[in-house]
């Protein structure tokens, strides 16, 4: 007995012995729905998980984008039934819950982006070769967007490079910079992977995936622009242009139809087309709008939340179409593309959409564009590299390029005319961002002329004549392409962060002050300019208060 | 608590902590010393019999009325040590060992009586029938069966009984602890269980429930399982039979044996087991009925089209376009008339006398080697809502099994089956019939008529109004729901020798939920969900599968020392691993009643699950003490680790890469009655004291909260994308409640009068609340400890022999509860805070109101507007001037027949004149001032008659239900309290006027909605006859009849004052509109072969 005692008890000690013993991994548990980030993030297959996270976040700032860069800007209103959060944005008076300018959906862009750049760093080094690495340069450019984003709304961006996984780490302080002093970071950070072929995933349904991704020689551009690098801002354009063979392609021309070298009634409208899914469409942010993911443009545009303002409309119709010295009307066609009335008669063949002349007062118009994004938010296109382009290398002290850019076109035909690529600004580093005598250059056409008709030949309506000096002469220019980005651009979400770029280089260059974003704001708050003018005039007004 | 006292705990916590590393050494060594201690005594062979007694006494039995002596009672010291038996004149002579103990008296027909000798040389014992209901009982504790009067713990014990047609051990626990627990039934759906808080509120956004000990086994609550059926609440008691229930104890103190799952309470549920080798077999048989529930009146035909023709005039259309609806144009020429030209009463269609059936069998019996007990139960139910219903099968094995000498086994087997055919209840416009049926317009038919005008019995389609139809949809519904329980328990024990047991409890169980829902087509309306569009039908499916292992293995050690001291130590540790597992798949528009195959016919197709694996581990340790059955001594403790706690935690300590929570808590009695000095104080004939202190926890923190992990999102429709969901928080721990507790037992009057009062004050730490991250993380909130909570309270219950005259006695008792919860603190970063509003706190969404958790305020009270009536004339409107800012940023002022907000002033003491979110106020409180239960029970012979009231005094409800139908907004029917309804310059009422869309907000969540939810309800009446019977086949037989919820006293405006529509606490006092319950009458019969 006594020995059965002691056995038993040694069993019992032995299992309590073990029980303790073993807690270690008595107590851990894993999930099989949820990955954590032991099991994730190490294969290729979960970076492209991670790809797709990634943009389903960036989706959250798709509203955003739109809705802060055009209500703030002078093309884009509000009506009566809009909701407040858009009257905010409209006033400059953003509450902190306003539901469009919601910091942290871009930190969750920029922290997603963080932890697969973390994961995907550790797996190059791995492997030993650059496996990833284009995976690497397509994140990275999302994440520099992002960044960007943040800058350019809320005056600063706080940095960081490794993911925050912990409680701990989000409570960490973490350095704020500036937008200049951000833009050094990120071009450094992107200057190595300029030359990187981003990943081919191909299509998901019918969504080309290639779309979703910012080239980082327009992000370099971009930030090289914001901070008055103009020579390498004009370099990172032009090469992007260069290398991926991207133009102004005149195939996407809307014209007036025309009987015995007059303009008729009917126009030809090609030129929307350039911006679905066509070879001049850049990036796009994708807004899917199931699975619980929201996207608000379509609706806010259908029930006239927003609108054109009345400034947008007369821009284009202010303009002169233009086929010969006796017959020319006025209004641009591209109006035509942006806006959409219900009253509109069209009709659509395969590749045309043909307008009859008729009444196009209808209050309130829906914006076109919208309506052909079809769930896709486009960020950047070809016409906006090239007005981009031209804004650069204005201030390079080349205005009759820059006009060029709006008026005749860049290419191989026009490189060797003399009006249009004017001897004196061909300098030594001119072959470096304005050789357009190649043949992939030879579709480029005007901006101005997709929308305006035989731009070239016109020399009453549209013209730039050389001004006393070359500073009057750039900023003359200057305004020029400011009002092409309205005419061109209008409620693609780039409006006010543009005005804002060209007021602080005005500022910063002692050009002028901040009256010139107020001035063009202010204009489109009729009744109330001089409230608006003077909120504008402070240019800490131009952010969102955190 | 003093301030005293209070110090003297905070010095123990103190040094506890200063301790705590040390524990688990301690532990150790204290568990080798106990080995050692233990071997010791199992070699010393047999150790020397107590010597006899030293103390003669000489007594007298006698029955409390008649006075007459009693033969034959056995008469027996409270450890059994000594005994003696009466003679025919009553008298017996016993020896003790000490002359304070207690005397236990056992007689047939009479009640055990427990009587102290306090020194005397000679007693009295007066016995009185076994018809009283009896303190002096064998209560389950943690070691198992112990003397009521010798527990040193606040605790509630009650023998299982049925008379009432209960189908859950809940109903029992509601109408046999009243005062010691807050038991609200959830709805009246059957076996839909009950919410139970036991003292006060524990805790704010985890579980709130008691912790089941089921037999031993420490079951999942399942608190946080959610139904797709609308309404349903899991409840985990619903599997065992209430026949099979021997007897439930509610232990309230500090029991920190349980550790960090015990802060909510502990309920200790215990089955029948094989008693005696005579063979027993009961047969229980119980029918009952259900009426139809009562429900808010709404209108009829005509009160309703005026109301609508009213409304429709604020919607905008012209007279023209009025006159032209088919259900406003008495054209009877029309083809629409006869459709649009009834009046209905819609519940018709929906409600059904109820009933139920309930059969069960039990064997009880077994042999030298082994004793069983074994059950087979049929329970059914047929709802008062029409398609509804429940089945129940249970049988379940428990045997005891005598291997050697000294080894046993203990062999639970338990399978249980419940299908269920539901339907959505509460509100709910698409698919609840029972909200449809008082939303409904009247004015239509439920059935269609023929191009000739005759009434056809096809149910109409969705109206116009875009409501379904209650009948067709409880006929095209598929709503079921099927569960499977089944688990194993074996308990191998071994008595080491006389003093040293050990033990092994292994239970597996398996829980299997699978559940159906088809939503019809054309019957029920189209919703509108965003990212579908129009669902016009939908089929929903989910399976839930919970595995679960508990192991137990206990060490435990009783001796007794010199006569006087008795000790008993338990060792333990306790392993839990739970796998639950939910797959959840729902699918839209298959466009017809007949293609209802998920894949296939359904679109939009949405899976979700979960998958959530726990594991927790205890090292206990409990130790008992006594001296002389005058004072009791129990410590515990409990070191907690699990896979939910973080490995980086403030409190506790880490170890193997884990963190452990430590948990003591000590609980003392003393027998003040049995003391020598009471010799005189013949009054009194119990007299306990009782104090307990101990730390408890509570673990139902969210799962893999210190892991960082990502979530699976659907991209595109065919990609699939990880995204970081949750970042690690390592310092995630349990919540800490601590409990203090103060009783007092008494007994007077010849036991006449019983009294138990307890006070207590407990204080939760760490609870877990939801923060903000900083903007950084790109996340909204994360879970973390922080903010306490109080809860001071008392619990009295009286018990008194009014009558016991020749045959007839009469009992009656009262219990109140009654408690103060109070938050105390709460983080600054918390989650969508109010301190812009200078409250420290935030609100939650609740069922389309606020309920405001802010230090200084109980849990859960009701956050909105005040208001002030309603604005009888325009000038009265226009010299108020208040106004509202709509959503596109313009304002809109209050005019005539709107209601009247009150405007609150701000901090300068300035009222703006515009109603927004800073006038929001504290408009109630969903906690009773007292709750409990008054009983009665008559008996004359054999015949009994019970009555038991049950009473909630002081409580604030949020009438939900009423909220949606007196908003006279849309087209829906309406109350009859909006007949009242402002409709003319001056009219003086309550009732704002009717308006389209409501673009005042006058129905917004305001006091208009918040009701005092008091009530006294006769919640059971029963008589029940023994009938003598002495036959070879039948040994006893009972018959029984009761009636349920016959009457209630209350102001409440909505159907039912009782009702919990959900288990979190921010839930309760909200009534959601679940089924009422109704009047129900039980019939039973009681064989015993």
């Amino acid at each position: 007995m006594k020995r059965t005692c002691n056995i038993l008890l040694l069993m019992f000690v032995l299992i309590l012995t073990l029980f303790l013993a073993s807690c270690n991994g008595l107590l851990d548990v894993d999930s099989k729905r949820l990955v954590t980030d032991e099991e994730f993030g190490h294969s290729s297959n979960d970076s492209l998980y991670s790809t797709f996270g990634i943009l389903s976040q960036l989706q959250k700032l798709a509203d955003s984008y739109v809705l802060l860069g055009e209500l703030r800007g002078d093309l884009l209103d509000v009506t009566d039934i809009s909701d407040l959060d858009l009257k905010e944005i409209n006033n400059f008076s953003i509450s902190s819950d306003n539901s469009y300018a919601k910091i942290n959906d871009y930190y969750a862009v920029i922290n997603n982006c963080n932890y697969m750049l973390q994961n995907l760093d550790s797996s190059v080094v791995n492997n030993g070769e650059k496996r990833n690495l284009s995976q690497y340069a397509a994140i990275k450019s999302i994440r520099a967007w992002t960044y960007m984003q943040i800058a350019l709304n809320f005056k600063t961006a706080k940095f960081y490079d490794k993911a925050i996984l912990t409680v701990e780490d989000s409570k960490q302080t973490y350095p704020e910079y500036t937008f200049d002093e951000l833009a050094d970071i990120l071009i450094s950070d992107l200057e190595p992977l300029k030359d990187v072929d981003f990943p081919s995933i191909g299509y998901i349904g019918s969504y080309n995936t290639s779309y979703s991704y910012f080239p980082i020689r327009f992000l370099l551009g971009d930030l090289y622009l914001w901070k008055g690098d103009y020579l390498n801002a004009a370099r990172e354009y032009y090469e992007l242009m260069y290398k991926d063979r991207l133009t102004v392609n005149k195939g996407y021309t809307s014209s007036w139809q025309t009987e015995n070298n007059t303009i008729g009634t009917t126009a030809n409208l090609n030129w929307f087309y350039a911006f679905i899914g066509s070879a001049e469409v850049i990036t796009t942010i994708t807004c899917p709008t199931q699975y619980g993911q929201t996207f608000n443009l379509d609706s806010l545009n259908m029930q006239h939340k927003i609108v054109p303002s009345a400034l947008a409309i007369s821009n284009w119709d202010n303009q002169t179409y233009f086929l010969n010295e006796a017959s020319n009307t006025q209004g641009d066609l591209r109006k035509y593309g942006s806006l959409w009335w219900k009253n509109e008669v069209t009709s659509n063949s395969t590749k045309t959409t043909t307008y009859v002349k008729g009444d196009d007062v209808a209050d309130p118009y829906y914006i076109m564009k919208y309506m052909m994004y079809s769930q896709n938010v486009v960020v950047y296109r070809t016409a906006l590299l090239y007005l981009r382009y031209a804004e650069a290398v204005n201030r390079l002290n080349k205005p009759n390029l820059a006009y060029a850019v709006l008026k005749s076109g860049l290419n191989n035909v026009n490189y060797y005319d003399k009006k249009i690529f004017t001897q004196s600004e061909k300098d030594s580093l001119s072959n470096e961002f304005m050789n357009f005598a190649d043949t992939r250059f030879s579709y480029n056409t005007g901006i101005r002329m997709r929308g305006l008709g035989n731009e070239v030949k016109d020399t009453t309506f549209y013209r730039f004549e050389t001004q006393a000096t070359m500073q009057d002469s750039v900023l003359y220019v200057e305004d020029l392409i400011q009002k092409e980005l309205a005419l061109e651009t209008a409620f693609e979400g780039n409006r006010f962060h543009d005005l804002m770029r060209i007021a602080l280089r005005r500022i910063k260059n002692g050009e002028g002050d901040a009256s010139y974003l107020a001035n063009l704001v202010s204009a489109k708050h009729v009744g109330d300019e001089a409230a608006i003018k003077a909120i504008l005039m402070n240019t800490d007004n131009w952010y969102i208060k955190k | 608590m003093n301030n005293k006292n209070r110090m003297s705990m905070k010095k123990l916590i103190y040094e506890f902590e200063m301790n705590k590393i040390n524990l688990l050494h301690m532990f150790h060594a204290v568990f080798f010393i106990l080995l050692m201690v233990g071997w010791q005594e199992a070699s010393a062979e047999g150790s020397g019999n107590p010597s006899a007694g030293s103390h003669t006494l000489n007594g007298v039995v006698r029955d409390a009325y008649s006075k007459k002596p009693l033969n034959a009672v056995q008469i027996k010291t409270l450890n059994a040590e000594n005994s003696a038996v009466s003679n025919e004149e009553g008298q017996f002579s016993i020896k003790l060992n000490s002359a304070e103990g207690v005397l236990v008296a056992v007689a047939y027909d009479y009640n055990i009586r427990q009587l102290a000798v306090r020194g005397n040389d000679s007693i009295v014992i007066d016995l009185y029938p076994d018809n009283f209901s009896n303190y002096y009982l064998l209560v389950e504790g943690i070691k198992g069966s112990a003397d009521n009067l010798t527990s040193p713990f606040s605790l509630k014990s009650v023998t299982g009984s049925n008379q009432s047609g209960a189908i859950t051990a809940d109903n029992i626990i509601q109408e046999t602890m009243g005062g010691d627990l807050r038991a609200i039934n959830r709805s009246g759906v059957a076996g839909m269980g009950a919410s139970l808080f036991v003292r006060g509120i524990n805790t704010l956004n985890i579980n709130a429930q008691p912790l089941f000990v089921v037999d031993g086994v420490i079951w999942n609550n399942q608190s946080g399982q959610t139904s797709i059926h609308q309404g349903y609440i899991a409840n985990p008691l619903d599997i065992i039979d209430v026949n099979d229930i021997e007897n439930i104890t509610l232990l309230k103190d500090g029991v920190s044996i349980y550790g960090s799952k015990a802060a909510n309470g502990v309920i200790l549920i215990k089955t029948k087991r094989g008693s005696n080798t005579v063979t027993k077999i009961d047969l229980n048989i119980v029918t009952s009925i259900s009426t139809q529930p009562k429900s808010i009146p709404v209108m009829d035909a005509t009160q309703y089209r005026t109301y609508v023709s009213e409304l429709i005039k604020t919607a905008g259309l012209s007279n023209e376009e009025i006159d032209q609806l088919p259900y406003l144009n008495d054209n009877q020429a029309r083809s629409t008339y006869l459709t649009y030209h009834n009046n209905t009463d819609w519940s018709n269609q929906v409600y059904q006398t109820g009933f139920s059936k309930s059969y069960s069998i039990n064997v009880n019996g077994g042999d030298e080697k082994a004793l069983y007990y074994l059950t087979l139960g049929y329970t059914s139910n047929t709802g008062v809502v029409k398609s509804t219903d429940m089945e129940r099968y249970n049988i379940r094995l428990n045997a005891d099994i005598k291997m050697t000498e000294k080894a046993g086994l203990g062999l639970n087997v338990g399978f249980s089956r419940i299908d269920r055919n539901m339907i959505d209840d509460g509100v709910n416009s698409y698919s609840s019939p029972t909200w449809i049926s008082l939303i409904k317009s009247p004015l239509l038919s439920p059935y269609n008529y023929t191009s000739l005008g005759s009434k056809t019995s096809e149910y109409t389609y969705y109206d116009i109004f875009n409501v379904g139809n209650p009948g067709g949809i409880i006929e095209n519904s598929n709503n079921t729901m099927k569960k499977n329980s089944f688990n194993i328990t074996l308990k191998p024990t071994y008595q080491l020798s006389p003093e040293l047991l050990i033990s092994e409890q292994f239970d597996y169980s398996i829980n299997k939920t699978n559940e159906d829902y088809y939503r019809p087509y054309l019957y029920a309306a189209p919703i509108t969900i965003e990212g579908i569009g129009e669902s016009e039908n939908a089929r929903m499916s989910q399976v839930i599968r919970n595995n679960s292992i508990f192991s137990d293995t206990r060490l435990s050690y009783s001796h007794k020392f010199n006569t006087f001291h008795a000790l008993n130590v338990i060792l333990g540790s306790r392993f839990i691993f739970n796998s639950l597992e939910s797959d959840y798949v729902e699918g839209h528009n298959s466009l017809s009643n007949s293609s209802v195959n998920l894949p296939g016919s359904f679109k939009n197709l949405k899976t979700d699950g979960v998958n959530d694996l726990t594991k927790s581990l205890s090292h206990y340790v409990n130790v008992d003490y006594s001296f002389n059955n005058k004072y009791f001594l129990n410590t515990a403790m409990s070191i907690d680790g699990s896979s939910r706690f973080g490995r980086e935690t403030q409190d506790g300590f880490h170890m193997f890469g884990h963190s452990w929570g430590v948990f003591p808590s000590i609980n003392g009695a003393w027998l003040l009655s049995s003391e020598s000095f009471m010799k005189n104080a013949k009054a009194i004939n119990l007299l306990k004291l009782r104090a307990g202190f101990g730390l408890t926890g509570n673990d139902d923190i969210p799962n893999y909260q210190n892991d960082v992990y990502f979530t699976s999102i659907r991209f595109r429709d065919v990609a699939n994308g990880a995204v970081l969901v949750n970042l690690a928080n390592p310092e995630i721990q349990w919540e800490t409640t601590r409990k203090a507790n103060l009783g007092i037992d008494m007994s007077v009057l010849n036991d006449r009068l019983l009294f138990n009062v307890d006070i207590y004050s407990s204080l939760t730490k760490n609870l877990l609340t939801k923060r903000q991250y900083q903007d950084v993380a790109g996340l909204n909130y994360y879970w973390s400890n922080g903010g306490e909570l109080s809860n001071n309270g008392v619990e009295l219950s009286v018990n008194a022999k009014i009558l016991n005259i020749n045959k007839f006695g009469w009992e009656f008792g009262v219990s109140a509860g009654h408690y103060v919860n109070k938050i105390t603190s709460l983080p600054d970063d918390l989650y969508n805070s109010l301190s812009a509003l200078g409250v420290n706190g935030y609100t939650t969404d609740v069922y389309d109101g606020e309920v405001l958790t802010a230090v200084g305020q109980p849990a859960g009270v009701f956050y909105g507007y005040k208001t002030q009536g309603v604005f009888s004339t325009r000038e009265e409107a226009e010299a108020a001037d208040l106004k509202i800012q709509n959503s596109d940023g313009t304002y809109s002022t209050f005019g005539a027949g709107d209601m009247i907000f009150e405007d609150v002033a701000d901090a300068n003491g300035v009222k703006d004149g515009i109603i927004n979110a800073n006038d929001k106020q504290i408009i109630g409180n969903p906690n009773p001032d007292l709750y409990g239960t008054i009983t009665n029970k008559f008996n004359y012979k054999k015949l009994t008659l019970k009555t038991l009231f049950t009473y909630s005094y002081g409580n604030d409800v949020y009438n939900y239900q009423r909220s949606q139908l007196e908003a006279g907004k849309d087209y829906s029917n309406q109350s009859t309290r909006l007949n009242n309804r402002w409709t003319s310059e001056g009219q003086i009422t309550s009732q704002p006027k009717a308006v389209y869309g409501d673009p005042m907000g006058n129905g917004r969540f305001s006091d208009r909605w918040i009701e005092d939810g008091s009530y006294i309800r006769l919640k059971t009446l029963s008589l029940s006859y023994d009938i003598p019977f002495s036959s070879k086949f039948l040994d006893h037989l009972n018959i029984w009849v009761s009636a349920n919820n016959l009457f209630t006293l209350t102001n409440y405006l909505g159907a039912d004052p009782e009702f919990s529509s959900e288990n979190g606490i921010l839930y309760q006092g909200v009534d959601a509109g679940l089924l009422a319950q109704s009047r129900s009458f039980s019939f039973g019969l009681k064989f015993g072969l």
